[in-house]
């Protein structure tokens, strides 16, 4: 016969009623078992938790000292270095655009935003001045795709794909 | 003073790399870079499709651009 029981309890927080169960030897085993699976769990979980942290810590470390070692006045200089011989390539290669078109072509072009030029197929194309290369085709000009080499000053670029037309259209067309 | 070398540019991102050669050594160059540039004398402006350089002639390697 069980011996469960409840009682009505008054609290600063309120009035609570609270019932009582009583528990078998075999329920008191049986919730012992399950407190030391959660326990294990929970032990598990905690090492896992700490194993992950000290992986965490160690990348926080790694990416840190690859920051200071990115961030002193050697490496900035390099940078500065490569920025300002950058700079002059590139007006350079505006220099020699401006050779490349004659003073009127390149003034032409800077002023419309874009060049138009005939290929040696008797086609229409247009350069613009961000480099894009577009064909006329069918009434309108579409846009033809033109690989840019790496790091090649813009200015350059531009002259590479006016001088492909002139010579090689069919480099860019048959593609 | 006789001039006896030709001035190369080559456009690159090393922003107009010149290279002052002998015409020999000039022609292998554009020989071992044929395909891949055009040569342009940079006082004519004209296409150069014979490799035959004179000393004191200043040439331009212009990267032949390709559609992607």
């Amino acid at each position: 016969m069980s011996s469960d029981y409840e009682e009505v309890r008054v609290l600063p927080t309120g009035v609570y009623r609270v019932r009582y169960k009583q528990l078998t030897p075999g329920q008191i085993k049986a919730l012992r078992t399950r407190t030391k699976r959660k326990l294990q769990v929970l032990r598990m979980t905690r090492n896992r938790l700490i194993a992950e942290l000290d992986e965490v810590e160690a990348a926080v470390e790694r990416v840190n000292g690859f920051l200071e070692e990115n961030q002193n006045p050697e490496v900035d200089g390099y940078i500065q270095r490569y920025e300002e011989q950058k700079a002059k390539a590139g007006e350079r290669a505006e220099a020699f655009l401006r050779d490349f078109l004659g003073e009127e072509g390149y003034s032409k072009f800077r002023k419309a935003g874009f060049l138009e030029l005939q290929d040696t197929l008797g086609e229409t194309w247009r350069i613009y001045a961000d480099g894009t290369a577009m064909r006329w085709e069918n009434g309108n000009f579409r846009r033809v795709c033109v690989i840019r080499q790496r790091e090649l000053p813009l200015p350059d670029h531009i002259v590479s794909v006016v001088q492909t037309i002139r010579e090689q259209p069919a480099r860019l067309r048959n593609v | 003073m006789e001039k006896v070398y030709v001035s190369v540019r080559r456009l690159n991102e090393l922003g107009h790399e010149t290279l002052e050669l002998t015409p020999e050594e000039a022609e292998k160059l554009i020989v071992s870079e044929q395909g891949r540039y055009f040569v342009v004398d940079e006082e004519t402006k004209a296409l150069l499709k014979e490799v035959s350089l004179k000393p004191g002639q200043r040439i331009a390697l212009i990267p032949i651009a390709r559609g992607g």
